[in-house]
């Protein structure tokens, strides 16, 4: 493989709606296909030859069969045993990594955010392109259930979905993320509300 | 989920591609209803928790907590979280893990194994969440990557899940 090109930034992630979000697929708008033809029109499968792959949803992006959980890293697992894991996995044909911005577990203010800084770090040392990487904004707090990002007082509106996504691109090293999820659900708010809200 | 997608359609807004849940051997709840929404609509299940938290391996049996694993702690902090290590390390997930193992055993495999490639082999799902606090924790999981089972040991697996119904409640 010859010398990397810089790609050109791609177009802002998409904030304009809300929950699992194939960001890519929004932001690659005049790629005639996803994974398998690179952005610059070359077959490339990711370098993983042969891994078991599948669709997510009706979305273009293609995930391996076995994703990475991260909740460990920075607490169960520290930051050299994390890139371990994530190195022994990535040369397994796994190109599918998912963290959410207030890892690891169990949730606390003081820890929120060591999972993603440790999976920035680490993807630094790999071809971004080749690494589908999922994240999750925290969804509202209510009873037991307290984010521990924003002072507890998350919500799934634009606000906090603009500030989640800029402090966790931020610490993953990157500017965008392939799925952006809800950690969890708002059950009490409107979907069409929050939709028109968020745009 | 339904009235989301609904929502998005109209709308002409981008919709919920994937859905993330528990899903596993102890745990196939989302097989009762969300499976065939998913189906209909075109919706990735992306799971987590294949090894049930990690009661799958057979660490908690007899109940023993382990040093460093995640319910020992959790049972340790109390509260909120011993509530949740309780709904993974009870009686009935135990005694799934117990029979899983030996259908394991039979097949030639590691419980890891069989777990992970029986939590892949569904249509509703795209991808398997898998967790680690150690590399050497991966090998058995991986093993799974290329790995289909075959009718006889999901009639097995089928028998036990019939048997011992909801063992995460």
């Amino acid at each position: 493989m010859g010398p990397k090109t810089p790609d050109p930034a791609p177009p802002i992630y998409p904030i304009d709606i809300l929950l699992q979000i194939p960001a890519r697929e929004l932001v690659m708008i005049d790629c005639a296909a996803y994974h398998g033809i690179h952005r610059r029109g070359k077959v490339s499968f990711l370098g993983n030859d042969g891994m078991q792959t599948k669709r997510l949803g009706k979305s273009a992006v293609v995930v391996s069969k076995i994703c990475m959980g991260t909740m460990t890293f920075g607490n169960q697992a520290d930051e050299a045993t994390s890139f371990r894991i994530l190195d022994k996995t990535f040369g397994s044909r796994i190109n599918f990594f998912d963290t959410v911005e207030n890892y690891p577990v169990p949730p606390s203010e003081e820890w929120a955010g060591r999972t993603e800084e440790i999976v920035g770090r680490w993807i630094k040392t790999k071809r971004r392109d080749a690494v589908i990487l999922a994240t999750k904004v925290c969804g509202p707090s209510h009873g037991w259930l307290k984010a521990s990002q924003r002072a507890g007082m998350t919500a799934l509106d634009r606000h906090n979905i603009v500030r989640a996504v800029e402090a966790s691109l931020k610490r993953l090293n990157t500017d965008y993320v392939d799925l952006y999820q809800t950690h969890w659900p708002d059950h009490g708010a409107r979907y069409e509300g929050s939709a028109s809200r968020a745009r | 989920m339904m009235k989301s997608l609904s929502a998005s359609e109209r709308e002409g807004l981008a919709r919920f591609e994937t859905i993330q849940n528990n899903f596993s051997l102890i745990n196939r709840r989302f097989e009762d209803e969300l499976a065939q929404a998913c189906k209909q609509e075109g919706v990735s299940l992306i799971l987590f928790s294949p090894l049930g938290g990690g009661v799958l391996s057979g660490k908690y049996r007899g109940g023993k907590t382990p040093e460093g694993a995640r319910f020992s702690n959790y049972l340790k902090l109390g509260g909120r979280q011993a509530t949740m290590a309780r709904r993974y390390v009870n009686d009935k997930s135990l005694s799934s893990t117990d029979r899983f193992a030996a259908i394991a055993a039979e097949a030639g495999i590691s419980v890891l194994t069989l777990a992970t490639a029986w939590s892949k082999q569904h249509d509703f799902v795209a991808s398997t969440i898998v967790g680690a606090t150690h590399e050497d924790q991966l090998d058995d999981i991986l093993a799974a990557a290329d790995l289909t089972l075959d009718a006889e040991v999901l009639g097995k697996i089928d028998v036990v899940s019939k048997e011992i119904l909801y063992p995460m409640g």
